[in-house]
């Protein structure tokens, strides 16, 4: 039975988006602490297998002390074999880390965009892969490919994209996957992973998503899968579940402030939600303001977000509607009512960036017609 | 509608009063604070609510008109719409709080219901009672039902003309499409000029491409430390290597250099042995070889070859004097010989010399005499015959001729001495072999050469001669001097014997005390060598050192290794301290790459969210200006032509058209003539005004027509404005729509005593 831990998309040393500087950098400590709790989680379960499906760091921005923890966490676990498939932020070329730097020797690195492997006959297992030598994989290298020893556990480690057929960044599908007959193909590259898939042929695949989220975009707990993994004459037997390393959850969440008159019980408001919703010093929140709003009242997201404290990040954006009865503006004979007719059409339009920024207009508008300052820019 | 009565339980300073309306013009005339503009408040309150944002003043409606001594407000309102009467009921209740902080907090519960008084049975509605009747909002409500105090050419503080241009292009009164559009427009510009020179947008590009510049470098930066950390460290580990590799040499190198240091120590102590017999041996040779104790040596040898060498050049020197003195003897010999025997008798040839010149000398000039006495004779004899002959000077010619036989004696003399003279010679001549002087000098030349030559050759022999005496003797000296120095050590004359055997004993000694010196040069140099060393550290050391991996053979092979390494070793701290340099150089440049593409994409987020902003702004204002295209071309004309009905009434027919000028403000057509409102009289502004609001009213009251209150709007006009404006009141209870006039006086009243049918109400103060 093979024990193993398959990770990616770490993104070492990445941006952080819409945090503050230092809490940028906090983060990106935050993720080495990530990574090192993995290591020892590695080590106390003795894992016989780390699969690391690319983009562990960006190559644009990593730094020596990167490449110095990686090399010695990878050193502290010497009983475990370390397989990396190189993505497209941290391709293997001349100028890589994997080629500058000198890994201990139970680190494994893919090197080429040809399909090669490494085999561990003491554990029954032969990891299939591929490398990143570049940004782009316009096709699959894995086409054709199927295992050569189908005694052993079979693993394709893929940095890969199954959302498009036509990505530009090793287009791959659920079928490929089927068709190559791996026992398990541990992926990379999606950061948000929908779990662990079954092929129709009873063999498993699986996004273990980023290790730690970076942005709104990469909500809840990130960390990465772990698998027990064994072949007996002929017969596959798998188990995974998810272990969570990250330190940190981002999330983005829609609240109806409908009603709040001003900006104090928006916040009041906001403050409720975060205490109802658990949310903590752990915790990158994104709070989208819907619902509607006093047209005349002015909404600061950032002033509002200075006035909420206990979460390690807020940010606020507003996608409130001006409070207007619609059906009475329909009526209305003034320049309003044929302003909202002009507007109207927009606001149907079918394009939601057009909706948005007609009823961004419709809010100006009315403002500015009601003798207001429309200016909603600090 | 139509209201009919008011009842108030409660509401600001009003308690339980209670109000009839009749369907016209209705005058509430009270004195300050006696609660008009309350009541007027209250109207609005029933049919919308107290709204609980603050106003001007700091309190919102709520805390205006809600009692501070009950707690609440309420009342109620019976109207007439249409064929139906209903009733409204409205209560407010207040309720303190104390909030978690501490802070008290006022929170408010309302109440609305709508009766219909037909069947008495409640009507239930979702919106307000006002949206349900009049279908408008509070605030348009607000706008056009409530008529505020007019003041000359102002309302509210606001010009008239601006207000009916407001009410004109956008159906409201406070509404200026123009400035609105300004406004919007002024937002744009903020944002981004019109063109794309300026405004936040503009700078947050400047600022983004600014930052991608840097981000730029600060990668290339990054993957220049990251290249050069990675040689450095490469550069480490090689060092590291490097000496270690160099340490176990250096091992190996020093316990062989032990190792070879103590064989010279050994060697050293076999040397001074050596040198003691070296020593030993010279003495017993030295004894065994010397004579009065002299011992042969080099100089000695030198000074026999030398001494031999002069006693053989002497010899060599006497011979080739003899053969010289041989040879000049024969060269006098063979002079003498070549000198002819008669002049060889001649000793002395001076005399002869001299006598042969005297001689010639004499008889030159005797020769010469004779010729001139001849000569003379000839001529007197040739004088005298010509004296005689040819003159006829005989005796004289005779005489002369006769005289000329003692210069011819003379010359005959003369001329005979002349011959003995030569004669003379002759004899002198043939003594030397010769017959003329030219052949007497010659062979006067030939002796004088043979006598000197002759004498020239003994010279030479006698010169030979003290050559040959020198040379003997020389040869005689060196003889002895040999003699004397071979005699010195040896007893052999033999030239060859004795060197042969002094070089014999020399070159022995030699060799003797060259392998001496040969062993004292060595242990000097091996002193000097061993100088730093301590022997018995070093057999102390080398008892712990095994060096079995360098030997002899090979340790030229790990020196040179050694040496290498040590080259090599030079070479990376080099590169060490120069990456090192380098690195010390670029990390100060260099700024996380990451933290300028975390500004970049903040940047980046403003400029999508500006944009975005940008677009709606333009957005608005274009669908602003549409907007009032469409107000002008439809709704103005419709509002003109109400508000001309109204105006037409209220100036009795003066002025019935009411329209836009071709400069976009507002007209009136006077008798044909358009004038703009600036000039028009504050009662006919006033008209117009009114007039408009009330088309206004017509225009947006869609259900009914709201009951529209003159909230002191007249305490300031003049009698004439103020009949004007009853009777636009009156006119429009003609068309139906009721009145209230809230006013201080009883000016309103007076007016409309001639004007028609109204209803005074007294309002006493609270």
């Amino acid at each position: 039975m093979v024990k193993m831990i398959h990770a990616a998309d770490v993104h070492f040393d990445s941006t952080f988006g819409m945090l503050e500087v230092h809490k940028s950098e906090m983060r990106r400590r935050e993720t080495r602490d990530s990574f090192a709790e993995m290591i020892r989680y590695a080590k106390s379960e003795q894992i016989d297998l780390m699969l690391l499906a690319g983009d562990i760091f960006e190559s644009d921005y990593v730094s020596r002390e990167t490449a110095e923890m990686l090399k010695e966490a990878f050193a502290s676990i010497p009983e475990c074999r370390i397989v990396i498939a190189p993505g497209n932020h941290d391709p293997y070329n001349d100028t890589s880390v994997y080629k500058k730097v000198k890994f201990p020797e139970n680190v494994y690195i893919f090197t080429s965009e040809d399909v090669e492997f490494f085999d561990f006959p003491e554990i029954n297992c032969t990891v299939y892969g591929y490398a990143f030598t570049s940004a782009y994989m316009e096709t699959s290298p894995v086409c054709g490919i199927t295992p050569s020893n189908p005694t052993r556990v079979n693993i394709l480690l893929a940095h890969a994209d199954l959302t498009s057929p036509i990505a530009r960044k090793c287009p791959m599908t659920p079928r490929d996957i089927e068709r190559a007959g791996f026992d398990y193909t541990a992926l990379g590259h999606i950061h948000n992973t929908d779990g662990v898939h079954e092929t129709a042929n009873g063999k498993y695949y699986a996004y273990s998503g980023c290790f730690e989220g970076r942005d709104f975009g990469e909500t809840g707990k990130k960390g990465a899968i772990a698998a027990r993994i064994d072949k007996c004459e002929g017969k596959l037997s798998f188990e995974a579940r998810f272990v969570y390393f990250s330190k940190r959850t981002y999330e983005t969440r829609r609240v109806d402030i409908t009603g709040a008159e001003n900006a104090t019980q928006i916040v009041e408001k906001l403050k409720s939600f975060v205490k109802e919703e658990g949310y903590n010093e752990t915790t990158a929140l994104k709070i989208v303001l819907e619902g509607f709003t006093d047209p005349l009242m002015k909404i600061f997201p950032a002033h509002i977000a200075e006035q909420i404290s206990g979460l390690f990040a807020l940010v606020i954006t507003d996608e409130t509607l001006p409070l207007y009865d619609c059906a009475y503006l329909e009526t209305d004979p003034s320049i309003r009512g044929a302003f909202y007719d002009k507007i109207k059409p927009l606001l149907d339009s079918p394009d939601p960036e057009m909706r948005k920024t007609a009823a961004l207009a419709l809010r100006y508008g009315l403002t500015a017609l009601s003798g207001a300052d429309p200016v909603d820019f600090s | 509608m139509i209201i009919e009565k008011i009842r108030i339980e409660c509401f600001g300073n009003l308690e339980n009063r209670q109000f009839e309306f009749c369907e016209g013009v209705n005058i509430i005339e009270g004195a300050n604070e006696s609660g008009k503009s309350t009541l007027a408040a209250f109207i609005k309150f029933i049919f919308y609510g107290l709204s609980s944002k603050a106003k001007d003043s700091g309190l919102s409606e709520r805390e205006r008109y809600v009692s501070w001594k009950t707690g609440s407000a309420g009342g109620s309102l019976i109207l007439r719409v249409g064929e139906g009467r209903y009733r409204i009921d409205r209560a407010i209740m207040s309720s303190g709080q104390t909030s978690e902080n501490g802070e008290k907090k006022v929170t408010y519960r309302e109440g609305v219901g709508i009766v219909d008084l037909s069947n008495n049975s409640p009507i239930k509605v979702k919106e307000e009672p006002g949206e349900y009747f009049f279908g408008v909002d509070a605030d348009v409500f607000a706008r056009t039902a409530f008529v505020s105090q007019l003041d000359g050419a102002r309302i509210d503080g606001e010009k008239m003309t601006q207000a009916i241009e407001n009410i004109l292009f956008s159906a409201d009164e406070n509404v200026n499409v123009q400035k609105a559009i300004k406004k919007l427009e002024a937002s744009r510009v903020a944002l981004l000029h019109k063109n794309a020179k300026g405004g936040k947008i503009y700078e947050f590009e400047a600022t983004r491409a600014e930052l991608e510049a840097k981000l730029e470098g600060a990668r290339r930066i990054n993957a220049d430390i990251l290249a050069k950390e990675s040689s450095l460290e490469d550069t480490r580990v090689r060092l590291a290597d490097i000496e270690k590799k160099r340490k176990l040499l250096a091992g190996g190198i020093k316990a062989f250099e032990n190792a070879t240091v103590l064989t010279l120590f050994d060697r050293l102590r076999t040397l001074r042995q050596m040198s003691e017999e070296y020593k030993k041996k010279e003495g017993e040779f030295c004894t065994r070889y010397e004579k009065d104790g002299f011992v042969p040596d080099k100089e000695y040898v030198g000074q026999l070859y030398k001494k031999g060498e002069a006693r053989k050049i002497a010899a060599e020197k006497l011979e080739l004097e003899r053969v010289r003195l041989g040879e000049a003897e024969t060269a006098a010999n063979e002079i003498r010989r070549g000198v002819p025997e008669f002049l060889s008798e001649i000793k002395d040839w001076s005399s002869d010399e001299q006598a042969s010149f005297r001689g010639e000398g004499v008889k030159k000039t005797l020769a010469l005499l004779g010729i001139v006495f001849g000569v003379l004779a000839l001529v007197m004899l040739g004088v005298g015959a010509l004296a005689k002959f040819k003159l006829g000077l005989d005796d004289m010619g005779l005489a002369v001729m006769l005289a000329a036989v003692f210069p011819a004696a003379l010359s005959v003399l003369m001329l005979v001495l002349a011959g003995v003279r030569a004669k003379g010679l002759k004899k002198l001549y043939s003594k030397y072999g010769a017959s003329r002087r030219a052949d007497f000098e010659a062979a006067i030349i030939t002796l004088k050469l043979a006598r000197e030559k002759a004498s020239a050759a003994d010279e030479v022999t006698a010169q030979a001669r003290t050559e040959l005496d020198a040379a003997d003797r020389a040869h005689k000296r060196a003889e002895a001097e040999f003699y004397d120095l071979a005699q010195k050590w040896n007893n052999e004359n033999d030239l060859s014997t004795v060197i042969k055997a002094a070089e014999e004993v020399v070159a022995e000694l030699d060799k003797i005390r060259s392998d001496m010196s040969k062993a004292s040069e060595m242990i000097s140099m091996l002193e000097v060598q061993l100088a730093p060393y301590d022997e018995e550290t070093l057999r102390a050391e080398s008892g712990d050192q095994a060096s079995d991996e360098v030997n002899a053979e090979n340790v030229a092979e790990k020196r040179r290794e050694y040496d290498f390494l040590t080259a090599q070793a030079k070479a990376n701290e080099a590169k060490l301290h120069e990456l090192e340099k380098e690195l010390a150089a670029l990390r100060p440049q260099c700024e996380n790459p990451a933290r300028i593409a975390e500004k970049i994409d903040l940047v980046k987020a403003y400029i999508e969210e500006y944009t975005k902003k940008h677009a709606a702004y333009v957005l608005a204002a274009e669908k602003i200006l549409e907007a009032g295209d469409g107000m002008r071309e439809n709704v103005s004309p419709k509002l003109a032509e109400y508000t001309c009905k109204l105006m037409g009434g209220v100036t009795e027919g003066k002025y019935r058209e009411i329209g836009v000028d071709s400069e976009l403000s507002v007209s009136v057509n006077a008798g044909g003539a358009a004038r703009k409102l600036d000039y028009l009289s504050a009662g006919t502004q006033d008209a117009a005004y009114v007039s408009l609001r009330l088309a206004l009213i017509n225009t947006l009251f869609r259900k009914t027509s709201p009951t529209v209150i003159f909230d002191e709007s007249f305490s300031r006009l003049d009698k004439d404005r103020l009949g004007g404006m009853m009777r636009l009141a009156n006119t429009l209870s003609e068309n139906g729509m009721q009145s209230i006039v809230l006013t201080s006086g009883p000016r309103e009243a007076d007016t409309m005593k001639d004007i028609g049918e109204y209803n005074v109400i007294t309002m006493d103060r609270a």
